[in-house]
């Protein structure tokens, strides 16, 4: 069922049912209401013909007077009296005037009682007169004018309002439903003409900070990433085949050059150790590929161990201490927290190893082996490895392209390297549920965040 | 008996220094910490009616800040005994005694050459009261960094000149 529908059926439906209460409810209270009114008449005319015909007083006159003046005749009006039956005579003098039993047991018990054959009211009293010490019943009878004429106005003037207002109702939850569903079709219209060609294109959203512009503004910000990372792929490509195609072409130009004219067997050598060299820069590059790759794989089931961090620094700058010998890392254990317990990740050791080493020896490499600080410190919930040198720095405008394997900044071409260590160490870092940060100004420095949540083992 | 100091803060990482070298100071000493933050109150009587200040102080901190006190008690475990919050609203310099009086400070902390930032138009600077309050008052002075590519990061935190 479409939404215009559903919210069609629903509005009317509880329009609907409120109008129906309501119509209920007024009728009902109304009928009740001249029910109770009537029953009171039929009581005052009781009261006042008992008076009139039991009592022998002066002030009859009085009453008779006022009677006839103001009670008006009620249609199809009979006053019954009589002493009080009791015994038999009850159930004959019921059938008599055509009331159940129970309706005069009841006046005789309680004093009055009301009673109502379909539009004929029965109101009845026990009187005792004052002189003569005599119990008497007093039944006035009558149609009910108002209850036949009123209520039925009523009733008709209330359907007659339900109709007119259920036409209402249809039209109101159109034209609401319609509105609602209207920006939601705007949006489907928009979204069917972006295609891969088109991807700069965008919704459309309105100043009102509402739920739909939250929408568009949501899927305009997916389309920002998207666009972003078809971006990626697009220069990863450009970017891979490039890395690949230099060592290639200086292998492909070494073999014809050496193979132009017969050449002494020293010259091959020479040749053929470049041609090796090369293809071993390929064979790195490949290999980092297939690593990159393989990290960013996310099914792969890996084996996660207790990793104590310290233990996993002082490893790392060992390591670097061989490539680099000339370096000057500076680890700064001054934050290190006092509980063991908050310096062990789970995680496998090889992969951390292998992201930090990456983040220390860009350091190393990026300011020519001056000062690099490592510290380490944990809050409650993470460890926070921090990497600083005082390098090149990345450009502003290119720190967003970082992670793009084979990127490398626009002022890195003095250096050695194809771009691939920190795609991988941010793979690694995801893996861990971590997060890498990396915050630069040029030329002063760049400084690299990695957090890993703490392990949660135990002393 | 642990000792109660107070330290003036803005909520930014750079002011945790005081925190830091006082807490060097101290050395084995324990400390009662309590990080004051100094603004005026509100005059609106609706902004009162609702008034917490707890909710105050804790909007005051981002997460960063958040993250590099925990850091910070991580690595003073044992001698941090206490690590709060408060938030000083008086004008006056008597207020300003029975705050000390109340909180029991035994020794109050300022930055020498930092400036506080106030974070809102409420906010006033608490260092004159500490200095006239005739209490011990220990400044602490740092190199202070502004074009530093970790400026308020978690970072930040680790990279700053230690204070003396």
């Amino acid at each position: 069922m479409k939404i215009t529908t559903r919210i069609l059926l629903l509005l009317t439906g509880v329009f609907l049912s409120l109008i129906l209460l309501l119509s209920g409810f007024i009728y009902y209270a109304s009928a009740n209401y001249s029910f109770e009114d009537f029953y009171k008449r039929l009581e005052i005319r009781a009261a006042t013909t008992a008076k009139i015909y039991l009592e022998d007083n002066q002030d009859i006159n009085a009453i008779k007077e006022v009677r006839q003046s103001y009670l008006e005749q009620l249609p199809k009006e009979e006053i019954q009296i009589m002493s009080t039956p009791s015994g038999d005579s009850v159930r004959i003098k019921a059938s008599t005037l055509n009331v159940p039993v129970y309706f005069l047991e009841e006046i005789k018990k309680e004093g009055s009682a009301n009673y109502r054959k379909q539009n004929l009211f029965y109101t009845g009293i026990r009187y005792r007169s004052s002189d003569a010490d005599k119990d008497y019943l007093v039944i006035v009878s009558a149609e009910n004018y108002y209850y036949t004429h009123h209520i039925r106005y009523l009733r008709n003037l209330l359907v007659s309002t339900l109709v007119i207002s259920l036409v209402l109702v249809l039209l109101i939850s159109f034209w609401i439903s319609r509105k609602i569903v209207q920006p939601l079709q705007d949006i489907t219209t928009r979204v069917k003409d972006i295609s891969s060609e088109n991807l700069n294109l965008r919704l459309k959203s309105s100043d009102h900070n509402d739920e739909l512009s939250t929408l568009a503004k949501t899927f305009n910000d997916m389309l920002d990433r998207l666009e972003a990372a078809f971006e990626t792929q697009k220069n990863f490509v450009s970017n891979a085949s490039h890395e690949l195609n230099t060592p290639l072409t200086s292998i492909i130009g070494e073999a014809d050059v050496i193979l132009s004219k017969p050449r002494q067997p020293h010259e091959y050598q020479e040749a053929i150790a470049a041609i090796l060299e090369e293809a071993e820069k390929l064979n790195k590059k490949t290999q980092a590929l297939l690593f990159l790759a393989q990290t960013g794989y996310n099914g792969k089931v890996l084996k996660f161990d207790k990793v104590r961090i310290d233990q996993l620094i002082l490893d790392v700058k060992e390591t670097v201490d061989k490539i680099y010998p000339a370096n000057k890392v500076l680890i700064d254990f001054s934050f290190l927290p006092e509980s063991p317990e908050k310096l062990k990740v789970k995680g496998n050791e090889q992969l951390l190893h292998l992201a930090l080493s990456n983040v220390i020896m860009n350091a190393c490499k990026y300011s020519n082996n001056d000062i690099v600080r490592v510290s380490l410190g944990a809050s409650s919930q993470q460890i926070i490895i921090v990497v600083k040198d005082q390098g090149i720095g990345i450009p502003e405008d290119e720190i967003k392209y970082i992670y793009d394997p084979f990127f490398r900044a626009s002022n890195t071409k003095r250096f050695e390297g194809y771009g691939i260590g920190l795609p991988i160490t941010r793979n690694v870092v995801k893996m861990h549920e971590g997060e890498i940060l990396v915050s630069s100004v040029i030329n002063e420095g760049v400084t690299v965040e990695i957090r890993i949540p703490i392990g949660g083992y135990k002393l | 008996m642990a000792k109660t100091i107070l330290i003036p803060t803005d909520f930014t990482i750079e002011s945790l220094n005081v925190v830091k070298g006082a807490l060097r100071q101290l050395e084995e000493e324990e400390v009662n910490l309590i990080l004051v933050y100094s603004a005026h109150l509100s005059d609106c009587i609706t902004d009162l009616l609702f008034f917490s200040k707890k909710k105050y102080l804790d909007d005051l901190q981002n997460a960063k800040f958040k993250e590099a006190c925990e850091i910070l008690q991580n690595k003073y475990a044992s001698q941090i005994n206490a690590f709060n919050f408060d938030l000083f609203t008086g004008g006056t310099q008597g207020t300003f005694q029975n705050f000390l009086l109340g909180n029991k400070i035994d020794t109050i902390f300022i930055p020498k050459t930092y400036r506080l930032k106030s974070s809102d138009k409420w906010g006033f600077d608490l260092l004159p009261y500490c200095k006239k309050s005739g209490r011990q008052c220990v400044e602490i002075s740092w190199k202070e960094t502004r074009n530093v590519p970790e400026k308020d990061k978690v970072a930040e935190l680790f990279m700053m000149s230690d204070p003396i």
